[in-house]
């Protein structure tokens, strides 16, 4: 196998469990988000999100961005974490839907191709995805994933798929760590570099051998689980009362989507 | 082929989370006869592993790469309805912890990869293993695949949020993912074919679920 894929494989297993720590440790901090009860947390977010995804105008989904902005400060989410998040989505929902700056009817530019509703709508779609982005990125760096877990217990939603996420997530780094193992001793095995076919045969064996183990892993954690006394679902804390962060997220969240429904 | 928030109308997120609820429910129920409870480790663990066997990077002429999505290999792997459940489970904490994908929509992504793709991909692989395994195994992963992105052009292109006309999400969206899904069945087949030598007896068409007792 060819090192740059290696090399690019590695790369992706690097920033995905590093992305997966950062979401351990952000939510440690002290910050506003991170106060707010998880259940209450997440239908905030979504009520965000759908007064989000409903709007049109270009100025009511700034100020969403702002909001979000806002929050994220009030969270002490670092900047350039934030932003990070913020840059990727929006620019491929731009490049996306940019062709439409030419194609919509109306008044044009000067002696330009673009109309003024086309660049309107591509500017307002490009900042409601961010929006967007935005108010999800609240949701993952302020929450670590059992605490939301828990808001989702508290939320009614189905034990079964309560657990079936909380042992995904548990054993997340445990393949990540095992996959970048063998695709690092597969790299120590590879003197030259094979062709496309030869790669794709040894690729082949090596997913299935990965998802063998993955197998076999999954077999050895269920028949440890039952003899333990069966897999009892996973524990969660038992939710506190609403506190002082809960209002006012509750109140942000209360303004603000009557504040859009009334713009 | 994770749809961000924003691109889809909340009406029709909601309708097809609705839907994939519905039938994610139904999936529980079938499989709640053969996998009880105590089986869910197995399942958590599997849905991790595909997760990560789509970190890899697969080398395609032209010098770039591609990753295995794994839908209609789950399904072949585990059957539709453990595979909807397992993929569904990935989709999930994709969205929730890596933020792939939006959280309104998770719904109809979690409709397109987990419900689409994987009974597309079964039914396909069903139909077509009498006449070879490998080669079925292939049109699952290329066709199911392509059936997802064909759901997703549906989404998109009858949401108003979305410019473009139907005709133009739907010829974007399959057109792009018949060629590119040529590259998923390859990996499906390739993976199945080392599966099907190595452990004959998690063949859907083996003698009983071995593997799940």
């Amino acid at each position: 196998m060819r090192s740059d894929l290696l090399d690019r494989t590695v790369a992706g297993i690097a920033a995905r469990a590093q992305w997966f720590l950062l979401t351990e440790e952000l939510p440690t901090r002290n910050g506003f988000l991170q106060a707010v009860t998880p259940s209450l947390k997440l239908v905030g977010i979504v009520l965000l999100v759908a007064v989000t995804v409903v709007q049109r105008e270009l100025w009511v989904v700034g100020l969403l961005v702002g909001l979000a902005g806002c929050l994220a400060a009030a969270s002490r989410i670092p900047a350039r974490t934030f932003l990070g998040r913020l840059s990727g989505p929006p620019l491929v929902a731009a490049v996306v839907v940019a062709p439409q700056a030419v194609l919509m009817e109306g008044p044009r530019f000067a002696a330009l191709p673009l109309s003024v509703e086309g660049v309107d709508y591509v500017v307002t779609f490009t900042v409601r995805v961010a929006a967007c982005v935005g108010f999800l990125s609240l949701l993952l760096l302020t929450t670590r994933f059992s605490t939301l877990l828990a808001g989702f217990d508290r939320l009614r939603v189905p034990r079964l798929a309560v657990f079936l996420l909380a042992i995904t997530y548990r054993y997340l780094l445990v393949f990540f760590a095992e996959l970048e193992r063998m695709v690092r001793a597969r790299r120590s095995r590879t003197l030259t570099d094979p062709d496309l076919r030869r790669t794709w045969r040894d690729s082949g064996n090596f997913i299935g051998t990965f998802l063998l183990r993955s197998l076999e892993r999954g077999e050895r954690v269920g028949r440890a689980a039952r003899a333990r006394g069966g897999t009892g679902g996973t524990t969660h804390r038992p939710a506190a009362g609403f506190g002082r962060a809960d209002l006012a997220f509750g109140l942000v969240v209360l303004t603000t989507v009557v504040g859009v429904i009334i713009a | 082929m994770h749809i961000p928030d924003g691109y889809v109308d909340i009406t029709i997120a909601v309708l097809f989370g609705v839907l994939s609820v519905a039938i994610l429910a139904l999936a529980a129920r079938r499989v709640g006869r053969e996998v009880p409870e105590s089986r869910a480790p197995l399942l958590g663990v599997v849905a991790a592993g595909i997760f990560a066997a789509q970190m890899l990077n697969w080398p395609i002429p032209g010098g770039t790469s591609a990753h295995f999505v794994g839908g209609a290999f789950a399904a072949i792997l585990l059957g539709p309805h453990l595979g909807a459940l397992c993929v569904a489970t990935v989709v999930t904490i994709q969205a929730l912890v890596f933020g792939d994908g939006g959280l309104v929509v998770l719904g109809a992504n979690v409709f397109n990869m987990a419900i689409v793709e994987v009974y597309v991909g079964y039914g396909i692989y069903r139909l077509l293993a009498p006449y070879g395994e490998f080669r079925a195994a292939f049109a699952a992963g290329w066709l199911g695949i392509t059936a997802g992105a064909l759901t997703a052009g549906l989404q998109l292109g009858f949401s108003s949020a979305f410019e473009y006309q139907l005709l133009t999400t739907l010829s974007i969206m399959g057109v792009g993912h018949l060629v590119l899904g040529l590259i998923e069945g390859g990996i499906t087949a390739v993976v199945y074919r080392y599966l099907a030598d190595a452990r004959p007896d998690l063949r859907p068409t083996a003698d009983a679920e071995v593997s799940l007792s």
